[in-house]
């Protein structure tokens, strides 16, 4: 006799990625030891860029791990990152050359982030970022380090 | 008794739009979705398309399933995929969500990777499946096959890739059926500096007189990046370089207009950004020529296009703003004018702590001899966090033909925060005009009444 068991479960999605300047960064590092932001976005997306400056200043303040998606395709390569550079982004941009990421997220509309806690579970799903997102957004960041503070005291 | 447990990922994502017209009550449907479940090497997902409008006589139900299978060197696809090739010169069959064009190849794709050397093959029909504003048009194309190859080689700052695809039209005559591109890329990448330069080379068909054609296209960008600045500059020259659309070259200017799609333009562009303080300053100027009529000198039968513009954006605790201005030429872009020329300014501003958002946009036509102002105002006001209302005004001082004499444009959307999704509610009225995306453009119609639009991922 067969058994099959599913056990459907969330999981941190991303094992590795190269950024737009080709480092190679490796999740299986980084999302143990703080939370991960993903976000997908795009050059005509001004919502999208609205959240990453957002974002970008947040950084100063909250430690967590950020990596943008750009979702513009590999032709506009070298117009993303001046983009970025102009931004003065601190969080590392990366490309997804032919949809992948996009297709294995199910990212049907823009902008769409994701994040993750300590344990490489999907916390919340963002479809925009409002200032009153940014709030909550906070609140749920400040939990997640409770959360990891406790875990590791254990 | 064996037993055995799999830890798999479910995802199942939907995005879905119900128009209606107010003034014929006409009715448009359209979903589109995703439902992935994935192993820990396996994938198997499926997009699927539903729509339903009085334009159809039919309702359209579709499915592009497939199936991934990955390990550390290796990636097959089984299905439908997207690829990309030396930067959509050679090959571009990617989604375009903006311009709700989406494009697929149904076939088989293998890549290879040993240490820096990566090689992909694949074989498959090209799909399509795009909205011309009123409808969805499919390209089911199961007369023409692709079949290309591709390589790069990562070294520690330099990228050399090759890519080659053949297109086999079983609807051709034997001599005509068999078209090719190719091409090969160099990539150099050091901290300050950034070169890439792309070139292909086409022998297709010309359709008028059932001969060969060859083509050629050739894309550079270099880029200087310091602490202070960052300066790119981009050239491009494409001759007969379309490949039945299955490309889209690099469009070298910031606005996505490429006037000839690839068939006869050049143009080039710089762009140079200044971050300072809490903000940056970005000022550009870009040119598209037709390539063999010399449009600017002779522009009888020549199109073009020329952009200027200075943009500042400055991010702060209570208010983030961006005002740009600039200037902008179109010659022959449309056919209802032969020059019309641009000069405009815009600002977005958000008054965080009012949690309020503005967006203001004030044109000056000049559309071969007239003279017109057009205005655009967009008000966001958050109620709570998750509930949002928008007001939209536009406003030109003259009717004119492209704008089916209307002048103004109001319209009010409510936007609902769910748990993974969002509920929007639109009623009122949209401009209709050109959308250019990606090099390619289309003339978007007017729509006037109600839009429910649901977004929701599980």
């Amino acid at each position: 006799m067969h058994l099959l068991f599913f056990i459907v479960i969330s999981t941190f999605p991303l094992k590795t990625i190269t950024t737009i300047d080709h480092n190679i960064i490796d999740f299986d590092t980084i999302y143990t030891q703080k939370p991960v932001y993903i976000s997908f976005w795009a050059l005509w997306c001004s919502q999208c860029i609205k959240e990453l400056d957002k974002i970008n200043t947040l950084q100063d303040s909250m430690d967590f791990f950020v990596i943008a998606i750009n979702e513009d395709g590999k032709r506009k390569k070298a117009r993303v990152r001046n983009f970025a550079k102009g931004h003065k982004w601190r969080f590392s941009v990366s490309l997804d050359e032919s949809q992948k990421l996009m297709r294995e997220f199910g990212i049907l509309a823009l902008p769409s982030s994701f994040l993750y806690d300590t344990k490489g579970h999907l916390v919340k799903r963002f479809t925009g970022f409002s200032s009153k997102d940014e709030k909550n957004f906070i609140k749920l960041l400040d939990s997640l380090y409770v959360d990891t503070l406790s875990t590791n005291l254990h | 008794m064996w037993i055995l447990f799999l830890l798999i990922y479910i995802n199942f994502n939907t995005h879905g739009e119900y128009w209606l017209y107010s003034d014929s009550l006409s009715e448009h449907f359209e979903d589109f979705g995703s439902i992935s479940i994935r192993e820990k090497n396996i994938a198997l997902l499926t997009d699927y398309f539903i729509e339903d409008n009085i334009y159809n006589t039919q309702r359209k139900y579709l499915l592009f399933p497939s199936l991934i299978a990955t390990s550390r060197k290796m990636q097959l696809f089984l299905g439908y995929f997207h690829k990309t090739l030396l930067h959509g010169l050679i090959l571009n069959q990617t989604h375009d969500i903006e311009y709700k064009r989406f494009r697929y190849i149904k076939g088989i794709s293998a890549e290879a990777t040993y240490k820096q050397f990566h090689i992909n093959l694949f074989s498959g029909f090209p799909q399509d499946l795009q909205f011309d504003g009123i409808s969805y048009s499919t390209t089911q194309d199961t007369q023409s096959i692709v079949r290309g190859i591709s390589t790069s080689l990562d070294l520690a700052s330099i990228n050399i890739g090759t890519a080659y695809l053949r297109l086999n039209r079983y609807n051709m005559p034997a001599p005509y059926a068999f078209s090719e591109i190719g091409g090969l890329g160099l990539e150099v990448s050091k901290n300050t500096f950034s070169f890439l330069f792309d070139a292909a080379f086409k022998k297709g068909v010309d359709f008028i007189s059932y001969t060969r054609k060859k083509g050629n296209g050739l894309f550079l960008s270099m880029e200087f990046s310091r602490e202070q600045y960052d300066l790119l500059f981009q050239l491009a020259r494409y001759d007969s370089l379309s490949f039945y659309s299955i490309n889209l070259p690099p469009v070298p200017i910031k606005t996505e207009i490429l006037p000839s799609s690839g068939n006869s333009d050049k143009g080039g562009s710089f762009t140079l950004s200044l971050p300072h303080g809490d903000g940056s300053i970005e000022i550009g100027s870009g040119a598209i020529y037709s390539l063999k009529e010399r449009s600017y000198i002779h522009p009888k039968n020549g199109r073009a296009y020329q952009e200027v513009y200075i943009e500042t954006n400055r991010y702060h605790d209570a208010i983030n703003y961006s005002i740009k201005t600039g200037y902008e030429h179109r010659l022959r872009i449309e056919p209802e004018y032969t020059h019309l020329k641009d000069i405009y300014v815009q600002s977005d501003i958000d008054l965080l702590k009012l949690s309020l958002e503005c967006f203001l946009r004030l044109d000056r036509f000049t559309e071969d001899t007239s003279k017109y102002l057009k205005g655009v105002l967009n008000s966001t006001f958050y109620i709570t966090s998750n509930l949002n209302i928008q007001l939209l005004t536009e406003y030109a001082t003259s009717k004119i033909a492209r704008y089916d004499f209307e002048r103004f444009w109001p319209a009010v959307e409510l936007s609902f925060n769910i748990e993974g999704g969002n509920i929007s509610l639109f009623y009122g009225k949209q401009r209709g005009g050109l959308v250019c995306s990606g090099g390619m453009c289309r003339i978007m119609p007017k729509f006037n009444g109600l839009k429910l639009i649901v977004s929701k991922s599980i």
